[in-house]
């Protein structure tokens, strides 16, 4: 299991959990994202922020905030 | 009286970028009016519309993707469901991204008001190949469910019969509604048991359940105040058991009612979901570097772009202005002098300037207007985002900065892009510390004329000073305004669109209205009550007002080594940051056209910079000249500015806070530049 912003472009895999405050949780929950969903890593720079897929949408986010995004790599 | 209503009031809700706003304009026309709601700075927009012989009123609810009491805008949005009542709420889906929109929907279904749920964006469903069977999701949702291409105008006439016939129905909507097909969670359930019955407010119980699993502030204050204590300690200890995960929970809930409705209504066909494939334009466009380059280049095509729509009108203005104040001069001969000069040098050039602002503003804001529309802006901030955080913001706040550094009034109307409030209240207020076109018209001319070899070193110094106060202003502003709420940046990325001019067109004419209201009639206003101040008692501006003014800052200005000429250049300059090179020309009695300073405001600058630079050149020292670019460069933001602070803002004390505070900047670089120059020099 690795945080998101450690995942290369075409990575895909589960999310598992998502830590930080409430606000971001909530969020972060509006925008796409829950636990169980798909997601893949569309563009990922070392630095900056990062491009990733979910529910058929692309989401930008800041660097941190995909620190905080926990990850389990693989297709189904 | 009649008992049949015949006037309606109909909510139109969705997430952003589902196209809410080209329904909006559809449904209304160019019948809107836009305001703000009660109390908020959140822009309230409404508009009317006539079906069947009936009326119709439209309330545009503020686009969010949830409806927690994070931000403003959200609560604005839940209370309206719940206060107002509308007969009907339109909720706005993007049938290409069903999953993710479906969630503001999740969030709505509960609350008892009747509900139509447009698809829209079919088109690029279809295209995507997304197959939908619409009656299907009819009967999952029990609410009225209409197909639509809001751009290509498919699906309104569906929308108005919806919309009348939900209006004219005598089923009413309940609090708890029975047949929802939810699924509830055993915790929310056990949550919801707990207050069943025992809340006095207008909120469904499902819905209070879940934003208690969500922990979401005002509804815990709400549910608490409403319960006895036992009760909500039973309510606690059911909280307890989701160990912080309840927000998560909360959203997983929602999301599986989606996926369940969805599951028999909604087929992939073709290739499934595409995935991964990214846009080649897309990969440049937010390139970390190319991105960069691209995003500066558009930018560079904007000014450019702008200035060549813009300089015919504002050559035409400036020409007619000059020949219009001396026609009524002439005309007002028989008059006393102060009148022909109020009109000619006071209320002319006042309405000149203002209209060559606009006359700059509007076709900036057009081109604005079709990079959002066409969803290029959400690049441009994903690619400055690394950049905009190390000053405490994120990528959203680029633009205005970027826009400041040709207008500061275009930086802060072009930070509406932002969604949090209280990033979007630093960025205007920062906006200001951007030299715009003006100032650096103003000090370029003295960097020349005192610093001529040493011009890089100068503007160097200037940028290094500009980097500092930026991030010294941005610590002060987190520090007022700590930003618990503050995110990072979490932002869509929506796909490309081709343009709706009518879109563009109705952005552009509501930018342009609230510049008039406020910065139109404030720079008329101010640069009018300068040429009082400078023509009064006696019409000689030696011994003006405004020069009784600068002798009586005589001891601020010796901290700078200015004479009371200089200050009266900077005092100038709150009307128009253009004033203070004529009021120069003026003082010192060079130039044969300028007579009075205000005439600048709307006329070419008619002296001879060479003759001003004479003259200067041997009344001041070149510490003095240092302190007057620096005092000048982080100058009070001119009224304009000022002016759509406050309608941004809706705030008097952040505007007058940061007059204040940058009166006070200024002041205290022009000093420090005063001093470090007596070293030097
Ligand atoms: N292809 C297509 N584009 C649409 C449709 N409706 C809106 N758009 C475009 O989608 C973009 C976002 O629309 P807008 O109304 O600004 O969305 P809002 O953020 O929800 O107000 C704009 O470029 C619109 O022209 C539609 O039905 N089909």
């Amino acid at each position: 299991m690795v945080s998101l912003d450690f995942l290369k472009p075409g990575d895909a895999g589960k999310i598992t959990s998502i830590n930080g405050r409430q606000n971001f949780l909530s969020r972060i929950s509006g925008i796409g994202f829950s636990l169980n969903e798909k997601i893949e890593m569309l563009q990922n720079n070392k630095r900056g922020p990062v491009i990733v897929s979910l529910r058929g949408s692309e989401v930008a986010l800041g660097r941190k905030e995909a620190s905080a995004v926990i990850v389990e790599l693989g297709r189904e | 009286m009649s008992t049949l209503k015949t006037n309606y009031t109909i909510a139109l809700a969705g997430q952003p970028n589902t196209g809410k706003s080209t329904i909006f304009n559809r449904l209304t026309g160019g019948h809107q009016h836009v305001g703000n709601w009660p109390g908020k700075t959140v822009e309230k927009k409404g508009g009317n519309f006539h079906f069947n012989d009936k009326q119709f009123e439209l309330i545009d609810l503020p686009g969010t993707y949830s409806l927690t009491s994070n931000s403003m805008e959200e609560k604005v949005t839940r209370d309206f469901l719940v206060n107002e009542k509308p007969d009907v709420v339109v909720a706005v889906v993007d049938a290409s991204q069903l999953e993710r929109t479906l969630y503001m929907l999740s969030e709505i279904i509960l609350f008892p008001v009747k509900i139509i749920l447009v698809l829209n964006m079919m088109d690029v469903a279809t295209a995507n190949g997304v197959n939908l069977d619409v009656g299907n999701l009819q009967k999952e949702l029990g609410i009225k469910v209409i197909p639509m291409a809001a751009s290509k105008n498919q699906g309104m006439p569906e929308l108005l019969e919806a919309i009348d016939s939900e209006c004219s129905s005598k089923k009413e909507p309940v609090k708890n509604n029975p047949n929802l097909k939810w699924q509830t969670g055993d915790l929310t359930a056990e949550i919801e048991a707990g207050i069943a019955g025992k809340v006095n407010a207008p909120y469904p119980e499902k819905w209070l359940a879940l934003k208690l699993l969500e922990e979401d502030s005002d509804i815990c204050e709400l549910v608490e105040n409403e319960l006895e204590p036992a009760a909500w300690d039973n309510v606690k200890e059911s909280l307890k058991k989701s160990q912080g995960g309840g927000t998560l929970l909360a959203a997983g809930e929602r999301y599986s009612w989606i996926n369940s409705i969805l599951s028999s209504s909604l087929q992939w066909t073709g290739q499934s979901k595409k995935t991964g494939r990214r846009h080649k334009f897309d990969s440049l466009a937010t390139h970390p570097l190319w991105g960069k380059i691209l995003a500066v280049l558009i930018l560079m095509l904007t000014f450019i772009a702008t200035f060549l729509l813009c300089m015919p009108v504002i050559k035409f203005l400036l020409g007619s202005m000059a020949n219009i104040s001396g026609l009524l001069k002439s005309s007002l001969a028989g008059q006393p002098q102060w009148v022909a000069s109020m009109i000619g040098d006071g209320l002319v050039p006042g309405l000149g300037i203002s209209m060559v602002m606009i006359s700059f503003l509007l076709p900036l804001f057009f081109i604005i207007g079709f990079l959002e529309d066409v969803g290029y802006i959400a690049r441009l901030s994903y690619v400055f985002d690394g950049f905009m955080n190390r000053l405490g913001l994120h990528g959203k706040s680029f633009m205005s900065f970027l826009l400041s550094f040709s207008c500061n009034i275009s930086g802060v109307m072009g930070s509406r892009v932002i969604d949090s409030w209280k990033q979007r209240l630093i960025t205007i207020i920062m906006t200001s510390i951007i030299p715009c076109g003006a100032v650096w018209g103003v000090i370029g001319l003295m960097i020349v004329i005192f610093f001529n070899t040493n011009t890089v070193l100068v503007v160097s110094c200037l940028f290094l000073a500009m980097i500092i106060q930026l991030m010294i202003t941005s610590m002060l502003m987190r520090r007022f305004l700590p930003d618990e709420d503050y995110t990072g940046l979490i932002m869509e990325l929506p796909p490309y669109h081709k343009p709706n001019f009518r879109t563009i067109f109705i952005y552009t004419w509501t930018f342009a209205k609230g510049f008039i209201k406020r910065g139109f009639t404030l720079i008329a206003g101010v640069s009018f009550f300068v040429w009082l101040l400078s023509y009064f008692p006696n019409g000689n501006i030696e011994t003006s007002f405004l020069s009784t003014i600068g002798h009586g800052l005589d001891p601020i200005g010796s901290l700078m080594g200015m004479d009371w000429r200089l200050i009266v250049a900077l005092i100038a300059a709150v009307a128009s940051k253009e004033a203070a090179l004529a009021s120069l020309a003026v003082i010192y009695g060079i130039g044969s056209g300028v007579t009075s300073i205000t005439q600048i405001y709307s006329t070419k600058v008619g002296f001879e910079h060479s003759a001003l630079g004479e003259a200067l050149l041997h009344s001041i020292g070149p510490a003095t000249a240092l302190a007057f670019i620096f005092a000048f460069f982080f100058s009070i933001p001119c009224v304009g500015t000022l002016g759509v602070i406050y309608s941004e803002t809706k705030s008097i004390k952040w505007t007058v806070g940061s007059a204040c505070y940058y009166t006070f900047t200024s002041l205290a670089f022009g000093v420090i530049a005063y001093n470090v120059g007596l070293i030097i020099f």
